[in-house]
This record gives C-alpha cells, sequence and structure tokens, in this order.
C-alpha cells in the first residue's frame, strides 16, 4: 500500500506545527516582524526602554497572538483526537463527536447558561473567570449528560446475545438526542432577549477571537487530560475495529473501554465548545485524512491526527485574520475552506488506485 | 484440563437456541460440529466462547468458570474464529495478524516473529503488505485465520489453550480447505483443544476426534466420526437419504448423495 511511514508522518507533522505557529504569531490586522519576537525574548531590557514600538508589539504577542495561537492548536488537537476516538467506537471512518450528541448537547447546555445566567453575569460587571468557568460546566454538563442518556438507551435495548452496547442503537440514540438537544437550543433562543440571541449566535458559528490565557489554561488542562487518556486507549481501540466480540475474545475490556472514550470525549468536546465554541469539520475529516495517509492503526492514527487537528485550526485561525482584514471570518468557514478540497483531492486518488 | 459447559441453555425472546447442553472439549482433540440451519452450532459457539448470557448452566475453561477469568488471561488461553468479519478499516495484512497478539507483551520483535509463522501457516506469506479490505473472502478469512493462530501461537501459562472456529472453510477452495485441515491437525498435535463448525460432513469426519450432530438446539449424536455417520441418523436430522461407503485410506465412512 502506497502510504507514508507513520512515524516519519508524525515528526513532518511536529516539524510542520512550528512554521504554523509563528506564522499564526506574526499574522494578523497588524503584522508584527520576527524580530520583534526574539527581541523581547532575548533582550527584555529593549521593552523596558522607552521604545513605544517594540513594547505594543509585544504586548499584542502576549496577551492576543500567543494564547490565540495556543487555544487554537489545543482545540484543533482535541476535536481531532475526540473525533479520531468516536470513528473507532463506532468503527465508522465517517462518524463524527456530534452523532453521539456531545456536540448538540454542549451547545444547549451553553445557551441554557446565557439565556439563565447572563443577566446575572452581566450584573456582577463582567466577571469573565466566573462567567466562562459557567460556560464551560454547562457545555460539559450538556454534552455530558447527552452522551449518558444515549449510552443508556443504547445499553439497555440489546438482548442477552449482543451484551453491552450496541453501536447502531446508538447512533439512532444519538441522532434522536442531537434532534432534542437542537429543539432546547431553539426555544432557549426564542425567549432570549437581543443581547443573549446575539452572543448565542456568535458563540455558535466558533470563534477564537475571545482568547486570553484564562481560556488557554483552562482548555489547556483539560485537552491534554483527553489526549493522554485517549493515547492510552489506543490498542484496545485497535481491537475494537474488528467487532465487539472480537475484541473481548483478545481481553478486551470493551464496557470499561467504550466508558472511558465516552467520557474522554464529552470532556474534550465539552470544553473545546466552551472556550472557542461549535467548530465543525475538525473533528469529522483530520482524522479521515490521517487514515488515508498513514492507515487506521490507532497508535499512530491519534497522535496524527491530534497534531495536524493542531495545524489546521492554528493556520486557518491565522487566515481567517487576514482574508477580510482588519474584520474577522468564523474560524469554522476557513477550516472547511482548507480543508475540504484537500479532503476531495485524496477521495479521489483512492477511488483512481481502487478502480 | 478441558473447555466444557454444564447444562448450558440459551434463550433469546422465548426462543430457545440452546437446551441443557453439556459438552467437553479435550486438549489435543479435534472435535466437528455438524448439523442443520438454525440447529444452534454457532449458539454452542458462542456459549463456549463465553460470549452469550446463559439462561442456566454454566462453562468452564480448564477447572475455572469462563466468568471468572480475567479478560486477558482468558485471551491468551481461549481463542474464538467467528463467522462474519466485520472489520472495514484498511489495515495491511499483517497489522491484522498482529492484533492476535493483543493479549500478549512480548514485544514487538517476537510478535513480528509469530506474524510470519503465523501467515506461513495459512501460505499467506506474499500477502503479508497487502490491504486487507482489497483480498478475496477466501484470503481475508485465511488472515483471520492467521491472526487466531497468532493469538494462540504459544503455550499459555494458563493451561491447556482451546481454539473455536465457525465454519472456516466457507469460502475456502480445495486446496485451502486440505491446509486448514493440516494447520488444525497440527495445532491440536500440540495440545491444543480444537471445535471446528462445518458443513461438509465428509471434512468434518476426515478432521474430527470426536463429531457432534446437533439438531434443534440438542446434541442428538456424539461420538467418533465412524460411530455418528449412520444413514438413518443423517436421514433424521438432515431428511437426505445418502449412502455411506467406506473410505479407500483412512477408516472413516464417506456419505454419498
Amino acid at each position: 500500500m502506497s502510504r507514508i511511514n507513520p512515524r516519519t508522518f508524525l515528526w513532518l507533522a511536529a516539524l510542520a506545527l512550528v512554521p504554523a505557529m509563528l506564522f499564526g504569531l506574526l499574522l494578523g490586522p497588524i503584522t508584527i516582524p520576527f524580530s520583534a519576537i526574539t527581541d523581547s525574548l532575548l533582550q527584555p531590557g529593549l521593552r523596558t526602554e522607552l521604545n513605544g514600538e517594540l513594547q505594543s508589539q509585544f504586548l499584542i504577542l502576549s496577551q492576543i497572538r500567543l494564547p490565540r495561537m495556543l487555544l487554537a492548536a489545543l482545540v484543533g488537537a482535541g476535536l481531532a483526537i475526540c473525533g479520531a476516538a468516536m470513528q473507532g467506537l463506532f468503527r465508522n471512518p465517517l462518524a463524527d463527536p456530534s452523532l453521539i450528541g456531545v456536540s448538540a448537547g454542549a451547545s444547549a447546555g451553553a445557551s441554557f447558561v446565557i439565556v439563565f445566567a447572563g443577566g446575572w453575569l452581566q450584573a456582577g460587571h463582567g466577571n469573565e473567570t466566573l462567567g466562562l468557568s459557567l460556560m464551560a460546566a454547562g457545555a460539559f454538563s450538556g454534552g455530558f449528560i447527552a452522551v449518558l442518556a444515549v449510552y443508556r438507551l443504547a445499553t439497555s435495548a440489546s438482548g442477552p446475545l449482543n451484551r453491552g452496547t450496541s453501536v447502531a442503537t446508538m447512533l439512532l440514540a444519538g441522532i434522536a438526542i442531537s434532534a432534542l438537544a437542537g429543539a432546547c437550543n431553539s426555544a432557549l433562543s426564542f425567549v432570549a432577549d437581543n443581547d443573549m440571541l446575539r452572543r448565542i449566535s456568535l458563540w455558535q458559528m466558533g470563534r477564537l477571537d475571545g482568547a486570553n490565557w484564562l481560556r488557554v489554561i483552562m482548555a489547556g488542562l483539560a485537552l491534554v487530560l483527553t489526549v493522554v487518556g485517549l493515547l492510552r486507549q489506543s490498542k484496545a481501540l485497535n481491537a475494537l475495529l474488528l467487532g465487539e466480540s472480537e475484541a473481548r475474545f483478545l481481553g478486551i475490556d470493551v464496557e470499561q473501554l467504550k466508558r472511558r472514550v465516552v467520557l474522554l470525549t464529552a470532556l474534550g468536546i465539552g470544553v473545546s465548545v466552551a472556550v472557542a465554541g461549535a467548530i465543525a469539520f475538525v473533528g469529522l475529516v483530520v482524522p479521515h485524512i490521517v487514515r488515508l495517509l498513514i492507515g487506521p492503526d490507532h497508535r499512530f492514527l491519534l497522535p496524527g491526527s491530534a497534531l495536524l487537528g493542531a495545524l489546521l485550526l492554528v493556520l486557518a485561525d491565522a487566515l481567517s485574520r487576514v482574508i477580510v482584514a482588519p474584520a474577522e471570518l468564523p474560524v469554522g468557514i476557513v477550516t472547511a475552506l482548507l480543508g475540504v478540497p484537500f479532503f476531495f483531492s485524496l477521495l479521489v486518488r483512492q477511488r483512481r488506485r481502487v478502480a | 484440563m478441558a473447555l466444557c459447559a454444564e447444562g448450558a441453555s440459551l434463550t433469546i425472546q422465548h426462543k430457545t437456541l440452546l437446551q441443557a447442553t453439556d459438552v467437553q472439549l479435550v486438549a489435543g482433540e479435534i472435535t466437528a460440529i455438524c448439523g442443520p440451519n438454525g440447529a444452534g452450532k454457532t449458539s454452542l459457539l458462542r456459549v463456549l466462547a463465553g460470549d452469550a448470557s446463559l439462561s442456566s448452566g454454566r462453562v468452564c475453561l480448564n477447572d475455572q468458570s469462563l466468568a471468572h477469568w480475567a479478560a486477558t488471561d482468558r485471551a491468551q488461553t481461549l481463542a474464538v474464529l467467528p463467522q462474519h468479519s466485520s472489520l472495514e478499516f484498511a489495515f495491511a495484512v499483517e497489522d491484522v495478524v498482529a492484533l492476535g497478539r493483543t493479549p500478549h507483551n512480548s514485544g514487538y520483535q517476537h510478535d513480528s516473529q509469530v506474524v510470519s509463522a503465523a501467515l506461513a501457516a495459512i501460505d499467506g506469506e506474499q500477502l503479508r503488505q497487502r490491504n486487507y479490505m482489497a483480498l478475496s473472502g477466501g484470503e481475508q478469512q485465511r488472515v483471520q485465520l492467521a491472526r487466531v493462530l497468532a493469538q494462540l501461537w504459544e503455550p499459555s501459562p494458563h493451561g491447556e489453550r482451546h481454539l473455536l472456529l465457525d465454519e472456516p472453510t466457507a469460502s475456502l477452495d480445495l486446496a485451502h480447505q486440505v491446509l486448514l485441515l493440516n494447520v488444525l491437525k497440527n495445532f491440536a498435535a500440540q495440545g491444543v483443544g480444537i471445535c471446528v463448525v462445518v458443513h461438509d460432513l465428509n471434512l468434518a469426519a476426515r478432521m474430527a476426534d470426536r463429531l457432534l450432530i446437533m439438531q434443534d438446539g440438542s446434541i442428538v449424536a456424539s461420538g467418533s466420526p465412524a460411530e455418528v455417520l449412520q444413514a438413518e441418523l443423517i436421514a433424521h436430522v438432515f431428511g437426505v437419504q445418502v449412502e455411506l461407503v467406506a473410505h479407500p485410506k483412512h477408516e472413516i465412512p464417506l456419505v454419498v448423495l
């Protein structure tokens, strides 16, 4: 099979992340020269002098660009690795965390917080930490409740020959829960006032422009936990691709594996949704691209997806700032514009090879 | 040391798939299960594999209830080849076979040698780098067979090994059916207890030390192939009149239509 050696791919993706991150730091409505980074790092003395330009460049870098770039990398990695793990769990290469209701549930949870705690939050004079923590808690709870409901439905519906969770029932239940969460979301938008409505809709587009160090730290803690936790399941996920019974025959505790993947995915997606809104496409297509390039082995697919997800979102975010500068495109539009053509070309190449 | 079911029953949605069945698979022996469609052959195999919740009875592997085995220990001792494989990801063949090494912590180098040996055993060395999804049905079946062989390749620290196979010959050509026969005989000679569901009575008679005939969820005959294969029994179970002739070389009867 004409594929890239998985280890080579991981190295290449990690290496490519470095220039992409520099790109993300320097590009924007105000272009910052590379020397600003080296100067402010190597000669901190220069900053304290009356060097206004360098001072403002350093402020832009440290307070706006760096947290935003890091948030993009974290969210991209988290979304992509959660997508890859879900696709392994469902044994369907095009499955997506939104299928089992996490994204919809998380959105509904966050909208709930905006509508019912929004007024109180504003009265508290915009306490950023509290507001964001509440939003994150809302998104995580919403996603978690949705996944739990789907999981319960799917587990109880299976007969004695099919011990455990039926994947088909789980998908159907996920669709039902997504519809329910969507209805909740609409109902909340219906009762929301203009200001809340604007916040809900802005937030649902998926944006990274609210990045700050608080969000980076929150996302960082949650996503490191998700990534490390999922990487530890890679061998078990490989066995699961053979089928649930076959994985059991290979000594895998399938129920425990499912519980862990569902929980970790709820955490990863919930926190991503809370800090960056609903960014579509990354979790669906990045793992698929990686699978086409290096094959379905989760020991390489999971870290590969995380790296490529980070790369894609960092680049997309940098581009979203310059395409219509000084305004910004929602980053979800750019991820789609970047990823879809690449994805299509891979699909066409694969079809040609099979034919 | 054996894999045995004692009074095992399996009922699903008020339909009895298996009625209080006793069966004992002895290490080093090949047991073949034959019977008409829906007789409960696959159900019996699933019960022995611990993949179904019994309505009554129990299953023991090497004198310990199957439910009490640690998952990894069990996987080192008992392997199962299901009738259909649902793998739909484009693994390379060697990666599929290497999945059989999941319960072992024997290191990449050793696993790689086992994978080569297992592939050689099923005449699949030339498939090693191929895409599993691009193989024919028979090739996929052989690769899956190599996977369960790799799983039980060396003696288990937890007692005698057992291998359960559900219709492994279904899409194999004649040469590979004979190859499978020899592979299973080899494994049995190493002390592995083997239970195999087959439809071809003559193939079953040729490979089995013991033959079980199933009908309506029960075992209706059990014994050496020469004892079990009687024209009346076959007429009763399958509803087909057959002639039995002596095999020119082996001491087994041949079923002729």
